[in-house]
Parts: structure tokens; C-alpha cells; sequence
């Protein structure tokens, strides 16, 4: 069982405290996410509105597909890596199992979640971000004034994205039970954040 | 990129001198690239220092290592210093095989300079040693790193097609042609004589590792696992920490790991090949890994290159086409670290050995008669490797025109081996399964020696055992392709009269390590991998045997070979023995098995005679091996001839 409420909690916490409700900067996270010098964050390198971070952060060692989703980093996969000592997870992530219909012949992947990656100038506001592999998985950020994040501020009027609940004003997510990729994964016919989504509550 | 060349090499100098750290900072810069600067090519070092602008110092320069330079200058008080490096020729033996040129530590070019310079305020001179190359390493294999200078063997090259943003063009240097891909894909080449070369580049960090998923090689992912090359990088860190922590004041060189690197990570120096090294640069992480006590402080992309992994020897981007496949048994690659003396000698050292060139003969290495014993594919086959399946057993074969390959390192050692774990394998042997008659082998001389003994021993199927005597009374036995394990053991004979098994006394059982405990020998001056020549050691005898008595034994030697070989002549005059049909046209030194067979319808004591002294003769140390039972052999097939001598004799004064 992931250690969802742990993180939940402090991204609640970070939620209340930070007016602007961004994803700051955070510590180099090496095991038991102690900040190890040596694990620094790798550098976005910025060309006009794009930035782009090669070898970003992922769950762990092994192989990775990824996607922004709102400000949130969703991988799955996980085969683990051949001819390494060991295939070390990072904390940050939220991981599970992926559902699978009946017909699907896959095994053993993976789903995780990290609700608070790495952006260029460490808030998640104002950037809309992906992943590309075309020279190994990079996660590539451009500056886009609209796009709906995490910690985005909410009301009546102004509602969250699916998966996201208003909280106090701002959009936060629900508890990640991270399990599917797409939304054929789920019964309910919606993934959004790595979870099955039932819909609002 | 300046700034990142100034950087490598900073940080790649190996720092062995004296007086290190404790003054100026000098910078080394290079020019042009001091990884691939080519053969016969001029380059130079500039230097400066960094905390002393005012004071002018002398710099003194002298070559440490490598093949001697050319056209050295010093000027500028040594502050730059200027050559031209050594030629092709004069590192690697030619003729150059077809395709990608391997080419090592040792056949690179690679030439260690040390600078040395005192400062007036200082007590003690600073010395730093600068290692530039004439060519990055090359495993043969046709997947490469993009950046990688590529040397190719064969005339009249083309690039039919290149990939995607793909603008490199073909150089020729120092009379051979050369390729430096600068984009990842599909390079198409064809030489002159129209045949393909497909070169597929690629980026080691963005290769992907998972081999062992899932109806790939999982098994093979599970055995590399607990392989020490796997562990090449932590163990590395591991004992600079245990270094850092001992009493000993020597703890510098073992601190700085930027010379061991190469060999314990992914990845060539001074390249922009994405790897260890590559990346290291780019996360603007030392490559000496000052404070890095375990690889799991290490970003994630510096873990995954952070072993002697997968692409440590398949090399990045994706495995090769089905028919360059071949080229992954060659010694090349294991000679990409192994291959660098006097420290690493292992190459060096097998290459003086006959199995290097153990297919030389093209016969060697195409008969089926023959392959299971004189070729790395053929042996694979025979001991019937777990990992290969028969359809990789076949693209294994090499093309014709490659030339001999030899028995090579993947023969002897299984690195990703599943039929074992690797921690119960002492160098990564393999165990191949040995016929019953070594059956009495002590388990440690079968784990270092079974590899040894699966070629040195007979493989016809009437090789008598205990087990196997009866079977042995009825058949033919054809002769002995190779026998000093046999002898060694003391088994493998016939008695020419019953077919029973001959039987002796094996003293030679207790040397500890079986036949490694004896053949340790290999050219001198080697501190790792000497003993990969395999040449006895006469000096392990006198630990049991008394020198003095050197002089009997060789007469004795002389006696019973002597013997053995006009008794093998009397069976070719008797017609027991005849000569194969292409050893009578050429002059040979090949064995017996190579050049003689037994006739069909020899008479069975002549043939069984015909095979014990076989068994003799194709072991050229049955002397040191087991004295004992090359006498039994020769006492055994004597009689049976010297009757059939006297028959025919007989015979013959009564037609008369």
C-alpha cells in the first residue's frame, strides 16, 4: 500500500501555507529522500518559453513512459533495469499496481505518481509540461499562462480539472491510489492523476 | 564545449603524482580532442595555473606510457607542449579486420604524459599526468556510441545512407578509412566491394536496460545480477570508503577514482557519448566522485551507467543485425578493459596462447568435426550454453573472411550464465557438464578447470569409462582429438587385447585448481592476467619433486615419445593408420587427430593400440601430467603391434 496520506498531507499542508500554491523547488531527494549532495536535480536548460530537463526524476531505475497530467507526473511501466546493482526507488513517488482489463495479457506494470515534480523556476503555475523520449526520457516545460495545475485557486466558478477537488479555494487532489493509465482501466471509465476517478464527490 | 573538454580533462588526469593538491591548480587543455586525437595526427596541451598568474614557473615534461610520440616541442617554458602521436601500424597488428576496427587500451594510442613543475614558494615539485588517446576504445561490434571516432577495416567505403540529422562524412586518417556518427540511427555503409556495413549509433543513457523483461532475457538479467561486474562501480566506492577509514596513510590513490572509472562505468571519456562520463559532465558531477560513498547517492541517470552493465559490452543503441552478431565472442570485446598492460594483461597474455589462434586453419573452423573444440561458437554449442538457443547458436558463426577468432574469453568465462549464480562461480567460469571418467576431479580443480578439461579430454564415444567398459569392447574407437585431461586423470585408455578400460593412479588430481593450478605462466611484467597465458610452471613441480632429477625425466620423455612415434609408424606401415588425404600433400606440424585416422576394418587390438598411443601423443606434457599411465599406454599398445609387425614380417618372407 502506498504511502498516500503522508503525502497527501504535506501537499494539503503546502497547500494552506503557500500563497502561491506552486510546486517549489525541492531538495535533492536520494534515498529516504535525505537531500544526498551527490543526487543533485538535474538543470532545465531554457530556450525562449521552453525549458527542458534532461534525465528528470522517475520512480525508479527501471523503465518509464510518463505524461504531465495538471502539474502532476504519472508513469507507468517499470521493468527493471538489467546489470545494475540496484534498482533503487525514488520516495517521491506513489506507486501501485496497474489495473488491467480481463483480456490484457500484461503483467506486473506499474503506475506512480508524483504530485509535486520538478519545474523550471520550482512552481507549477504558469507551465504546461510533458515528456518526450526522443533522446531518453526528457520532461519538457513551456510557459503557458492558462494551464490548470495543482494548486490552482477554485470556486463555483471557477472548477477544477477532473480528479482535482476545490479545498479551501484551491484544487487539490484526492487521495492517489495510483492504479491505471488510461481510462480503459478503469470501471468507472475515467483515470485522471494515475487514479480511477469516480467522478465529483 | 571548450569548457566542458577543459573540464574532462581536469577531471581525468590521473593524479598519481606527488605533491598533488598542495599548490597551484593547473589546467590542461588539450587540443583537439584528447580522446580520439588519431593516429598520426599532431595535438597539443596548453597549460595554466590558475592561483599564480605572477609567478612564471618552468614546466618539465616527460612521456610515462605509450607508444612512443613524434615531433615532440616544448616551448613556452613548458607551458605547451607538442606532438604527434604514433601510427596505426605501430599500435594495433594489421591487416585490419573488415568492419569496425576493435581497438583497446593497448591499441589505442593511448599515451600518459607527466607534467612537473615547482613553485618557488613551494618545498616539493607538483607533478600531474595527462592520458590523450589517438583513438577512443572500439569494440568491433557494429552498434556504437555517436561521437566515437570508428576506424574500418576494408577499402572503398561509402555512406549509402545516413539517418535523421545525420551530416558526419567519412575521413580517411593515417591511411585507414573513419567514420565519427553525429546522429543516433542507421548509418548504411558499403565498401567497394558493394558489401554492407550497417553501423547503428546511439546514446548509452538513452538505450534502454530492460533486457530482462518479460520474453526477453530474464533468465540472463537474473545471472548478470550478482555478477562482480555488475557490482564493478559499488564495490569500487565501497573500498574507498573502507580505504578512507583504515589507519594507512596511503589512501590517495585509492581515492581518486577518475583513473578506474573507464572500466567500472558505462561509457568512454572525453566523449559525448551519454555516458558515465558524458552525463557526469553535463550534471556538472566530478568524475572522481569525491563524496560519493555508495552508487545510490548517485542522480539516476548516473546509476544506470553506473556498472559494467549490459551495454559495457553490447555497446549502446540496440543489439546488432542477426549477422553482425558474431562479433560479440570476439576478445575485442573483453579486451575494451582487459587489454590495457602492464596492468591488465589478460588479453595480452591469451594471445600468446594457441588458443588464440586455435582456428587459424580454415578447416578448424568450419568442419563440425572440428568446431566444437577450435572455435568460441563451436564450444558454446557443444557444452550447450543455457542462455543460447540454437537459432543465436547459428548467427554466431562468423562470415567467411573474418579469419580466426580463436577460442576467446566467452569460451572459458559465462558472464550472464544462468545455469549458475554468479557468486558461486570463482572469474565468472562456466561449469560445463564433464564425461564420467572425471568423475573422481575434486570440485575445486572442476570449478576452475572444467572448462579446460571439456577440450583437453577425448570426446569419441567409445571413450571407455568404469561405466562405460562393456560398451567399449564393441565399438571402434577412432582416435583422440586431444588428451591431456585425459592422461591427467589417469583414464581414457583401452586395453588394446580385452577393450577394457585402462586405469591409473592420478596424483596430479590433488594440485589445487586442476590445470590452472600449474599452467599460471604468461609473459612477464603483467601485474593482472598472467596467468591467461597458461603456460606450466615448472617451479610448482619442485614443491613435490626433486629438481635434480629434471635431466632423468626429460630422457625418460625422450624415451617414451621416441617409442610412441615409431610404434604410430608401424601402424601406418601395417595400414592400421591412414593419412587424412589433404595432410599427405601439405608438410604439417598438426596433431595426430588432424592428419591420420584409423582405417575401417583395422583389426580391433591395432585400432585400440592406435588409439591409446593417440592418446599420448597428442598430449605434449603426458610427462608432467601422469607419467605413470603414458608408460601404461605405450606398455599396452606394444604388444599388439610388434605381434602384427611379426605376422606381417612372416607373411612376407613366405610370399618370397
Amino acid at each position: 500500500m502506498p504511502d498516500v496520506r503522508g503525502h497527501l498531507a504535506a501537499l494539503l499542508t503546502l497547500a494552506s501555507l503557500c500563497p502561491s500554491c506552486t510546486s517549489p523547488a525541492r531538495p535533492a531527494r536520494g534515498r529516504g529522500g535525505s537531500g544526498d549532495s551527490g543526487s543533485p536535480n538535474a538543470p532545465f536548460v531554457c530556450a525562449g518559453d521552453r525549458c527542458v530537463q534532461r534525465y528528470p526524476r522517475l520512480p525508479d531505475d527501471g523503465e518509464w513512459t510518463c505524461s504531465d497530467m495538471g502539474g502532476a507526473a504519472v508513469c507507468s511501466g517499470g521493468d527493471a533495469p538489467a546489470g545494475l546493482p540496484f534498482n533503487s526507488p525514488d520516495r517521491a513517488w506513489m506507486c501501485g499496481q496497474r489495473r488491467r482489463p480481463d483480456w490484457a495479457k500484461i503483467d506486473h506494470e506499474r503506475v506512480c505518481v508524483d504530485l509535486a515534480p520538478d519545474f523550471p523556476d520550482g512552481a507549477a503555475r504558469g507551465w504546461r509540461c510533458h515528456y518526450t523520449t526522443d533522446e531518453g526520457v526528457t520532461r519538457v516545460c513551456d510557459r503557458d499562462a492558462t494551464a490548470h495545475v495543482i494548486g490552482d485557486a477554485c470556486d463555483q466558478r471557477a472548477p477544477c480539472l477532473d480528479g482535482l477537488r476545490c479545498i479551501a479555494g484551491r484544487c487539490t487532489p484526492e487521495p492517489p491510489s495510483p492504479s491505471c493509465v488510461i481510462d480503459g482501466d478503469c470501471e468507472s471509465g475515467a483515470c485522471r492523476f494515475g487514479s480511477c476517478w469516480r467522478g465529483p464527490t | 564545449m571548450r569548457r566542458m573538454l577543459v573540464l574532462v580533462v581536469m577531471s581525468l588526469a590521473c593524479k598519481r603524482g606527488e605533491g598533488h593538491g598542495t599548490g597551484a591548480t593547473a589546467v590542461f587543455d588539450v587540443s583537439p580532442d584528447r580522446a580520439q586525437i588519431g593516429y598520426d595526427a599532431p595535438f597539443s596541451i596548453s597549460v595554466h595555473f590558475r592561483d599564480t598568474e605572477r609567478e612564471q614557473v618552468d614546466v618539465r615534461w616527460t612521456q610515462v606510457g605509450g607508444p612512443a610520440l613524434r615531433d615532440i616541442a616544448v616551448t613556452e617554458r613548458g607551458y605547451r607542449f607538442s606532438a604527434r602521436t604514433a601510427r596505426l601500424s605501430e599500435c594495433r597488428e594489421t591487416p585490419l579486420p573488415w568492419g569496425v576496427v576493435p581497438l583497446s587500451p593497448r591499441t589505442r594510442g593511448e599515451v600518459v604524459l607527466q607534467a612537473e613543475w615547482r613553485l618557488a614558494s613551494a618545498a616539493v615539485s607538483h607533478r600531474e599526468r595527462i592520458i590523450v588517446a589517438a583513438a577512443t576504445r572500439s569494440r568491433g561490434l557494429p552498434n556504437v556510441p555517436v561521437d566515437q571516432q570508428l576506424y574500418l577495416g576494408g577499402a572503398g567505403w561509402r555512406i549509402k545512407e545516413a539517418p535523421p540529422g545525420g551530416r558526419a562524412t567519412l575521413e580517411v586518417r593515417d591511411g585507414v578509412t573513419t567514420l565519427r556518427p553525429d546522429a543516433r540511427g542507421i548509418w548504411q555503409l558499403n565498401d567497394g566491394d558493394g558489401r554492407a556495413l550497417r553501423i547503428q549509433a546511439g546514446r548509452y543513457v538513452e538505450t534502454p536496460l530492460d533486457c530482462g523483461r518479460a520474453g526477453c532475457h530474464v533468465e540472463i538479467a537474473r545471472a548478470v545480477q550478482s555478477s562482480p561486474m555488475t557490482w564493478a562501480l559499488a564495490r569500487r566506492l565501497q573500498e574507498r570508503e573502507l580505504v578512507r577509514d583504515a589507519p594507512s596513510t596511503e589512501t590517495r590513490p585509492a581515492n581518486d577514482l577518475s583513473c578506474a572509472l573507464a572500466c567500472h562505468t558505462t561509457g568512454e571519456p572525453g566523449i559525448h557519448d551519454g555516458g558515465f562520463f558524458d552525463v557526469a559532465s553535463d550534471l556538472r558531477i566530478s568524475s572522481s566522485l569525491q563524496g560519493v560513498s555508495e552508487t545510490l547517492q548517485l542522480p539516476r541517470a548516473l546509476r544506470r551507467l553506473g556498472s559494467v552493465g549490459c551495454l559495457a559490452c553490447h555497446g549502446p543503441s540496440a543489439l546488432p543485425e542477426a549477422d553482425a552478431r558474431w562479433s560479440i565472442l570476439r576478445s575485442d570485446v573483453c579486451a575494451h578493459c582487459h587489454d590495457a598492460p602492464p596492468r591488465y594483461g589478460h588479453v595480452v597474455a591469451w594471445r600468446t596462447t594457441s588458443m588464440a589462434h586455435a582456428d587459424q586453419d580454415p578447416r578448424a573452423r568450419s568442419d563440425r568435426e572440428c568446431t566444437s573444440c577450435h572455435t568460441t561458437w563451436g564450444f558454446l554449442e557443444k557444452i550447450g550454453r543455457p542462455d543460447a538457443g540454437e537459432a543465436e547458436s547459428r548467427v554466431r558463426v562468423p562470415p567467411a573472411g573474418v579469419g580466426a577468432v580463436g577460442i576467446a574469453c566467452s569460451a572459458c568465462h559465462g558472464v550472464h550464465d544462468a545455469s549458475a549464480d554468479s557468486r558461486e562461480r570463482r572469474h565468472l567460469l562456466r561449469a560445463p557438464r564433464l564425461l564420467a571418467m572425471f568423475d573422481d576431479v575434486p570440485a575445486e580443480a572442476r570449478a576452475r578447470s572444467a572448462t579446460c578439461i571439456a577440450c583437453h579430454a577425448p570426446r569419441d564415444a567409445a571413450r571407455p569409462s568404469r561405466s562405460e567398459g562393456r560398451r567399449a569392447e564393441t565399438v571402434q574407437p577412432s582416435l583422440a582429438q586431444a588428451s591431456a585431461s585425459a592422461l591427467w586423470a589417469g583414464r581414457a585408455g583401452i586395453d588394446p587385447e580385452t577393450g577394457q578400460p585402462l586405469v591409473a593412479p592420478s596424483p596430479h588430481l590433488a594440485v589445487e585448481g586442476g590445470c590452472v593450478g600449474c599452467h599460471t605462466g604468461g609473459p612477464d611484467a603483467i601485474e593482472h592476467g598472467q596467468s591467461h597465458g597458461f603456460r606450466a610452471d615448472g617451479s610448482r613441480c619442485s614443491s613435490c619433486h626433486d629438481g635434480a632429477r629434471n635431466v632423468d625425466w626429460a630422457d625418460e620423455r625422450v624415451r617414451i615419445e621416441k617409442q610412441a612415434r615409431a610404434l604410430w609408424n608401424d601402424l601406418l606401415a601395417l595400414g592400421a593408420l591412414v593419412h587424412v588425404k589433404e595432410a599427405a600433400t601439405e608438410p604439417t606440424s598438426k596433431p595426430p587427430h588432424a592428419t591420420t585416422v584409423v582405417k575401417r576394418d583395422a583389426p580391433m587390438p591395432l585400432a585400440r593400440a592406435a588409439y591409446d598411443l593417440s592418446l599420448l601423443l597428442e598430449d605434449r606434457g603426458f610427462f608432467a601430467h601422469n607419467l605413470p599411465y603414458a608408460r601404461l599406454l605405450l606398455e599396452k599398445a606394444q604388444p599388439p603391434i610388434e605381434r602384427a609387425r611379426a605376422a606381417r614380417h612372416h607373411h612376407g618372407e613366405r610370399d618370397r
